[in-house]
């Protein structure tokens, strides 16, 4: 008898995810068309002061801003970035433009525990600074101009760390169009965000908006005008925003240990590139347009889920979580830094594809803090978005992610 | 902070359909909960270090008392300023405080589990035994209590910033016999804990405080300049807009109490040259407004507080401060982390639900002259709590503790303050 181990390969009980119902790069273009929304939020100054999270009340001091919720309020702008690997470093330049729209967002907070429900308000839970704390974006509304709005619903969570001895609250969130006006009516699309808490308790980071566009009605088939760079409004945070696919349909993702219970692992490998999402709030709507640069290294994720659970709803996501481990390579193939991270709160959605009704598929966004890095990332804090839609069998990816890294002395610029 | 943590008294009231009329009358009540010891300690470390802060598990030092008097004045249109007066050795403190998990349930009869100290994170501790002594050694008390870390910068120094609450659990000399409980904020340090205990004794019998005058403080140099102490009281006006209600979630439930008062100058102050003697409680002129929300922090939980197991509440506040015109000048927004309330007796209408606790937080967010800062809020506070339309009783002890390096806060002390 053989002491070898078996090859790696699927549980007779597993799906082939690589199997292919639709040709790869069939499954490839449908997953491509979304409209990216790459945004920078800036707190609208003074906000803080009348915020409240009871509008509706405001002698009922529940709502104070900030005890058991926080009413944000910032000032979208057009970003725009895009990665090199030269000299040995990473740098990523970062540029913030004309004003586009606005992000309305009431978190409140909630106990670990409480499930994703857009019928109701979690039981009240006090904003403790100095603790990772869930929450809930109650009302979640992303506005450009005065008819294209997206209202979404989802949870986020606070990340505290120490930023040179200074205490600083990172938050991250994620969340599901629930209703669009404009060009935004009747569309499917996620929504991550990741930065900073600022002392006056507003949001100051990136937003991503991803929407699916197959008519390409915000897609621009155009090049974009140019940002118009404003001062830059955060000096402390860089952010790296990266394109994923796989290199080709050849490569294969496999299943690895069962975690436990119902869940599964899939092991997937992708390439990283740079990418710029850039974005116009025009009169008539917002039009996009992505320019994909360098290829940056690879990218291996391992991602954690209930293979049992039906596809996920608006109502009804189903969670999971990744690890994830992000490889930086010159032009030599040199490794010169690593950024470990992975998603602790993810949501998915089932993908359903008009031109492929056969074709599985899955809509899923999430966030989850960094935990390591090397080389140049070495001591790396912040966060990790992803928001992304995938094929099943084949295995596509259409990934789009940001590492959100705090960089006071400005080493990756 | 809403005392709203009250949300139920804990004696009969809360039975009673609609509030039977108090046969003691609001003015009587707020004399007799005011028949208190208040009064402020200033900690120093005595240069023994902790072999190393982090990692710690322990800290048992002993370390002295310092007068501490804080006097905040009007604000102006300038802003809001107290002096900070730290004065001559009143004592010694010994502690034995331990790190402890989140979890664990602390008590004075329970040794906590060996947990270390990581700078890095907000953690609990134990003051398993406080024993403070003043003058010669003959008056104190012992205590018990607990707290949390919050890593914090001031100016350019990162430190371990520390609030707790402590219960006296036994007196000797003077304080033998009374009931009582403190705030501690300020940092735990390589040498000890060196910051403000915030402390509220009752004293029905006076015989902690004294009706003459006490000698002068012996002011000293201050030992932490890059932080201002802001020290007011808050008492309930009269009128409808200091009349307490309910909040109550989309369900239509009660989730807490909304609870307005008035802020007011104050003056506690003590001295041990003649044995421990503290001043009655000074309250001065209406200089702003609390509006806050408070509830029990473990729903469900009973309505009683003992030495042992205290109702826990919690809470978020602003803290407006008004000028000779009324116009606000800055304000604060407070989260209450922690509080810790116990059931008290009072001996001259033993019916009364009275209250008296304790409860620390950060300072959230700063309005007015108070923006962009950040520190601590804590408060030792007595209350007869009768819930909505029922009377409602109180005298808060609230300080902010704000980071302060450049002294925008810090009024120049001087003995003839005039602030009333």
């Amino acid at each position: 008898m053989s002491t070898q181990p078996a090859p790696p390969s699927a549980p007779p009980s597993l799906p082939d995810v690589n199997a292919q119902i639709t040709p790869y790069e069939t499954v490839q273009i449908m997953l491509d068309q979304t409209a990216n929304f790459s945004m920078f939020a800036v707190p609208v100054g003074g906000y803080s002061d009348e915020a409240t999270l009871t509008p509706n009340n405001p002698n009922d001091w529940f709502g104070l801003n900030g005890g058991y919720g926080i009413d944000l309020l910032s000032n979208l702008h057009r970003f725009e970035t895009i990665a090199q690997v030269r000299s040995g470093k990473v740098k990523a330049p970062q540029e913030v433009g004309q004003e586009t729209g606005r992000f309305h967002c009431l978190c409140l907070f909630s106990p670990d525990d409480f499930k994703w429900n857009t019928k109701q308000v979690p039981p009240p839970h006090i904003f403790d600074p100095w603790r990772s704390q869930r929450f809930v974006m109650q009302e979640c509304e992303v506005t450009f101009g005065d008819r294209q709005t997206c209202q979404c619903y989802g949870i986020g969570r606070t990340f505290p760390i120490l930023v040179n001895g200074r205490h600083v609250v990172l938050a991250a969130g994620v969340a599901n169009l629930m209703k669009g006006t404009g060009k935004f009516e009747g569309r499917e699309g996620t929504l991550i965000f990741t930065g900073t808490l600022t002392r006056q308790l507003g949001f100051l980071g990136n937003i991503n908006l991803r929407v699916r566009d197959a008519e390409e009605t915000i897609v621009s088939k155009h090049d974009l005008p140019s940002i118009e760079t404003i001062q830059d409004p955060d000096r402390e945070n860089t952010f790296i925003e990266l394109r994923l696919l796989k290199h080709d349909k050849h490569v294969q993702t496999k299943f690895g240990p069962p975690p436990g219970g119902s869940q599964v692992s899939l092991i997937t490998p992708s390439e990283m590139r740079a990418c710029r999402y850039s974005y116009i709030g025009a009169p008539r709507g917002p039009k996009t347009s992505m320019g994909v640069g360098q290829l940056l290294g690879p990218m291996s994720a391992t991602v954690f889920f209930d293979l049992g659970a039906p596809p996920g709803t608006a109502e009804n996501p189903v969670p999971f979580t990744t690890d994830e481990l992000y490889t930086f390579n010159n032009s030599r193939g040199e490794t010169v830094g690593t950024v470990s991270c992975g998603v602790v709160e993810g949501i998915s959605f089932g993908l359903k594809f008009p031109q492929a009704p056969n074709q599985p598929g899955v809509r899923f966004a999430g966030f989850g803090p960094i935990t390591g890095g090397t080389g140049v990332f070495a001591g790396a804090q912040g966060v990790l978005t992803v928001n992304s839609l995938i094929g099943i069998s084949p295995h596509t990816l259409s990934l789009m992610h940001c590492l959100h890294l705090v960089d006071t002395e400005r080493r990756l610029r | 902070m809403s005392s709203s943590s009250v949300l139920t008294p804990p004696s009969s009231s809360a039975s009673a359909p609609s509030p039977a009329p108090s046969p003691v009358t609001p003015e009587v009540i707020q004399r007799l909960i005011d028949q208190a010891a208040g009064f402020n300690l200033f900690v120093v470390p005595d240069g023994h270090n902790v072999s190393s802060l982090d990692g710690a598990t322990e800290f048992v030092l002993s370390e002295t008392l310092h007068r501490f008097d804080v006097i905040l004045q009007s604000p102006t249109a300038e802003g809001v300023r107290a002096s900070n007066a730290f004065g001559e050795s009143v004592g010694k403190v010994d502690l034995k405080w331990f790190m402890i998990p989140e979890s664990f349930v602390a008590r004075p009869d329970r040794q906590p589990p060996t947990m270390r100290l990581d700078p890095s994170l907000s953690q609990r501790f134990a003051m398993q035994e406080t024993t403070f002594s003043f003058g010669d050694g003959r008056d104190g008390f012992r205590s018990f209590g607990t707290g949390r870390t919050f890593p914090m910068k001031v100016g350019n120094e990162s430190r371990i910033v520390v609030g707790a609450i402590g219960n006296l659990t036994e007196g000797f000399g003077k304080f033998r016999g009374h009931v009582g409980n403190y705030t501690v904020c300020g940092d735990l340090t390589a040498g000890g804990f060196k910051g403000n205990i915030l402390v509220r004794i009752q004293d029905d019998n006076g015989n902690l405080r004294t009706q003459g005058q006490l000698p002068p403080i012996q002011p000293q140099n201050d030992p932490d300049p890059q932080t201002t102490y802001l020290l007011w009281a808050a008492q309930k006006g009269k009128g409808s807009d200091q009349e307490n209600s309910a909040s109550f979630g989309p369900d239509g439930q009660i989730r807490g109490l909304n609870i307005p008062t008035q802020l007011k100058l104050v003056e506690l102050d003590f001295a041990v040259a003649n044995g421990f003697q503290a001043a009655n409680m000074n309250v001065g002129k209406v200089v702003g407004r609390e509006i806050g929300f408070g509830r029990g922090s473990v729903p469900g939980a009973s309505p009683s507080g003992s030495d042992l197991n205290p109702f826990l509440f919690e809470g978020v506040a602003r803290y407006s401060f008004f000028d000779s015109s009324g116009k606000t000048v800055g304000a604060i927004t407070t989260n209450v982390l922690e509080g810790r309330r116990f059931d008290m007796r009072l001996p001259a209408a033993p019916q009364l639900p009275a209250l008296r606790f304790g409860f620390f937080g950060p300072i959230l967010y700063g309005q007015g002259c108070f923006e962009g800062f950040e520190g601590m809020f804590y408060g030792s506070t007595g209350s007869v709590f009768n819930p909505p339309p029922g009377d409602h009783v109180i005298t808060h002890f609230y300080m902010a503790r704000i980071n302060d390096p450049k002294g925008k806060f810090r009024a120049t002390f001087g003995n003839d303050l005039g602030w009333l």
